[in-house]
């Protein structure tokens, strides 16, 4: 059978030939009758393809044409001979040569690993997110942890490790506990910064970090940030105060250019301000240096006793006065990634834009632990989610 | 199969065709038939195929994407000086202001230059604030109606045409002619002359040194009356101490950055310096890192002579945003670079932040506030650069020094004939009139001999 792939004949028996052509293998089972059945069937089919080599085309003898038959060095049956020849060659070879063939395999294997050039790599590529999730804040020394506690933070863990996995991203889940390094009043709750310095070393290719509180829940895990809005940074994000500005910061410095400058900075606004328990960074020199100046012991010293909210007001003061910190910092409305429950921002409780709604992303308990039932609300939320999320045949 | 037709040739039309001289074969019209039904079934499955392409496959939203409607770019607002947003496009890579309106200006005293007013903040009514304002908060929005108030006003006396030429030096930005490439100044000597301390003549002489040394190496110059910083500083009397108006020198290279945003680098230098070799191209005697790489000086202490934080042994050269010189005892920015990059303009703008400018722990105004930033801030560090005081800031002193030996000069502070620029900064009165006039014309003499 392999032979016959090669005759004139299967070849010139497609549709396009048109009607002229339409003999035998006109019905596109030419291919499939043997070469010794075709002198049956001397008609003007192949008339043309045959007395173009200068053969007789009434002639009821078939002759194989010497092109397309043995003399071909492409035909499958010679790379069949040779591929096997080769086999057997190389399976001699390694036979003698047992030792060096081990060695070489090896060496083959771990090149796999290594980096070096015009080598196939198995390489596990390194996330482009980073989820930083930031536990057993404020514990450590002052209290043991009850159990509902434990419950929220595992719930907490499971849901990003969860979403972590579904998109491919790296989760770093970081110990929040008191230190002695920040107990001074001048550099209380400075962690922050510390951590996102600590996991931009930990992961050195990914581009975009983005910091979660404990006491949040992603709702909708089937999202991927780049879908929800980094492919779509410019449009999804606002850079100026004008349109939404709790705090009154001014609105216009000087020197601000927004032109061609890229977001490196990704936060919202609730009703106290800016909210650092949801928000992004991405990997450049810029954020190397804001990371290094954010905490400054001759600004802080001055400030640490209007500064309630510590690098948030940090973050805010250097925003209202420092050309280059607007620049690159990009606003997101704050139900994008951090609604609100309504025990949050309780004074704005009649102002819809801060508070979560079905189909938001992410929900952040903000405060719960001053005075609210943060167990109760992780249980609502992780209730709700997975509500919203029931498949369709699915029972109860 | 063959039932139905006849032995007639059905497509008798074909026949008559004269090249063909045989007959159709008898069962070509069933083979025809066979073949439409083939075709038909290709037809569908190939509409099927397509259909599935377009509505199902991934690349269907790419195609809808494309004919869907552009993603429309959100508007910012542009950037702007510090006082305005008004601009005045100037051609000239020289841009300085009238310098012959320095008597106007010293008959008018700065409470006629600039705006004083004393607020209350409703939350805390009993505290009384100063708030220093430029005159131009009240240049009408649109510029051009502007710009026919002002003629007018100058027409009717040279004090107001000088009053308004001192409010408009902080919109000039530099916009070359045509954007050929070579006629964008690389490297901005900037700056700030303050019209109480010189006379014209020697505020003449600083500003024609810079220009002729700009002129020479094709730079360009950015000078500022040190006057109109006061709104920055936002207090009247910021002049009179020596160490709060040293930070007019940030703040005049910020605007200098913005008013030549293309230029590679700024070099701030006091007015109490004179350009001593017009021949020196600063590029190739500092800037480039070949030439910057030898000269730097690494674990240098930044409080000399012990300090414990240390610049770094292995900065490289290319990475330097900040180049400065040290006294024996404390940094000094009496002269000092600093390259036009984001990098470069955030460390400016971090340095002039207005904490640090009021934080009385700073007894050298800015440079102790650089001093903190570069002991407590490893990135900015890391970017900058300490090389000795007599490349940039070569140190005039009355006391009489040691000749040289050996050809060269004694120690790596003071002024030696032959050094690039010569700067004074403890004269009194008088004396630094004298020392612009020497300087100037030593450097005229050494030019011509």
């Amino acid at each position: 059978m392999s032979k016959e792939f090669n005759l004139p004949f299967s070849t010139g028996g497609s549709l396009e030939d048109g009607i002229d052509h339409l003999g035998v293998s006109g019905l596109g089972i030419g291919g499939e009758k043997g070469p010794q059945q075709r002198p049956n069937y001397p008609s003007s089919s192949s008339s043309s393809r045959d007395s173009s080599k200068g053969e007789d085309p009434y002639s009821n003898t078939f002759k194989p044409s010497s092109k397309y038959s043995s003399g071909n060095i492409y035909s499958w049956r010679n790379i069949k001979i040779s591929i096997q020849t080769l086999l057997r060659t190389t399976l001699e070879v390694i036979l003698v040569h047992k030792r060096l063939s081990v060695v070489v395999a090896t060496l083959l294997i771990l090149s796999l690993f290594t980096s070096t050039p015009f080598i196939p790599h198995l390489s596990i590529s390194d996330p482009k997110v980073v989820i930083i999730l930031a536990a057993n804040e404020g514990g450590g020394v002052l209290k043991w942890k009850g159990p509902q506690e434990w419950s929220v933070e595992r719930s907490s863990i499971a849901n990003k490790k969860q979403y972590a996995k579904q998109h491919g991203y790296g989760l770093t889940i970081k110990d929040m506990t008191i230190k002695k390094r920040y107990s001074h009043e001048w550099r209380e709750s400075w962690e922050k910064v510390d951590i996102m310095k600590q996991t931009m070393r930990q992961f050195p290719n990914a581009e975009w970090f983005w910091w979660l509180d404990l006491h949040t829940y992603i709702m909708e895990p089937q999202l991927s940030l780049e879908e929800h809005f980094l492919n779509n940074l410019g449009n999804a994000t606002y850079r100026t105060l004008d349109t939404f500005n709790p705090l009154g910061l001014p609105l216009d410095i000087p020197y601000v250019n927004y032109e061609n400058q890229p977001i490196d900075m990704i936060i919202t606004q609730d009703c106290g301000g800016f909210n650092l328990g949801s928000f992004l960074m991405r990997r450049s020199s810029w954020s190397e240096m804001l990371l290094d100046v954010w905490w400054d012991p001759a600004l802080y010293e001055q400030m640490h006793m209007q500064w309630e909210h510590k690098e948030q007001d940090a973050l805010e003061s250097l925003y209202s006065t420092q050309a280059w910190i607007r620049e690159r910092v990009g606003f997101l409305p704050l139900r994008t990634i951090n609604s609100f429950p309504p025990g949050a921002c309780s004074d704005k409780a009649d102002d819809p834009q801060y508070f979560f709604q079905n189909k938001d992303f992410v929900i952040n308990m903000a405060g719960c632990e001053w005075g609210r039932d943060c167990w109760g609300e992780m249980e609502h939320y992780k209730a709700l989610s997975k509500r919203l999320h029931k498949k369709w045949w699915h029972f109860t | 199969m063959f039932g139905g037709n006849t032995l007639k040739p059905r497509y008798s039309k074909v026949s008559s065709n004269p090249s063909s001289f045989l007959p159709l074969p008898a069962t070509v019209g069933a083979q025809i038939k066979t073949q439409l039904k083939h075709k038909n079934v290709v037809v569908v499955i190939v509409f099927i195929v397509f259909v599935f392409y377009v509505f199902v496959s991934p690349l269907f939203h790419f195609i809808t994407g494309s004919f869907g409607s552009k993603p429309t770019v959100r508007k910012y607002p542009r950037g702007h000086v510090s006082t305005s947003h008004h601009m005045i496009e100037i051609n000239s890579r020289y841009i300085y202001p009238p310098i012959e309106h320095a008597p106007y200006l010293k008959e008018l005293t700065i409470y006629n230059l600039v705006q004083e007013s004393k607020v209350r903040d409703s939350n805390f009514p009993e505290i009384e604030k100063t708030l220093v304002q430029s005159l131009n908060i009240y240049d009408n929005p649109d510029p051009r109606a502007q710009a026919i108030k002002e003629d007018e006003q100058n027409k009717y006396s040279d004090l107001s045409r000088a009053k308004n030429a001192f409010k408009n030096n902080d919109k000039k930005v530099f916009k070359p002619k045509k954007l050929s490439s070579g006629s964008y100044p690389e490297v901005i000597v900037v700056t700030a002359v303050d019209f109480e301390k010189y006379s014209v003549e020697a505020l003449t002489m600083i500003v024609q040194n810079r220009v002729d040394y700009a002129h020479n190496q094709n730079y360009g110059i950015y000078v500022r009356w040190a006057q109109e910083f006061l709104p920055h500083l936002n207090s009247m009397h910021a002049l009179e101490n020596s160490e709060k108006r040293k930070w007019i020198r940030i703040f005049c290279i910020r605007a200098a950055m913005f008013a030549f945003p293309e230029a590679k680098w700024f070099w701030y230098l006091e007015e109490d310096a004179i350009i001593m070799k017009h021949s020196i191209n600063i590029k190739d005697y500092i800037l480039n890192p070949a030439a910057l790489n030898p000269i730097m000086l690494r674990e240098q202490s930044i409080i000399p002579p012990q300090g414990t934080i240390k610049t770094y042994k292995n900065s490289k050269a290319e990475n330097i945003r900040i180049i400065l010189t040290q006294s024996e005892s404390k940094l000094e920015t009496s002269s000092f670079m600093v390259k036009n990059d984001d990098v470069g303009r955030s460390i400016i703008d971090q340095w002039s932040d207005p904490l640090y400018l009021n934080y009385p722990n700073f007894p050298y105004g800015p440079d102790s506030a650089l001093t903190h930033i570069l002991q407590w801030h490893p990135f900015i560090l890391s970017k900058t650069s300490i090389i000795p005081a007599r490349t940039i800031a070569a140190q005039h002193t009355d006391v009489e020094l040691p000749p040289p030996t050996n050809g060269k000069g004694g120690d790596h502070i003071h002024y030696y004939n032959g050094d690039f620029v010569a700067h004074w900064s403890d004269c009194k009165g008088s004396a630094c009139e004298a020392n612009v006039e020497h300087y100037f014309n030593l450097r005229k003499t050494g030019a011509s001999s």
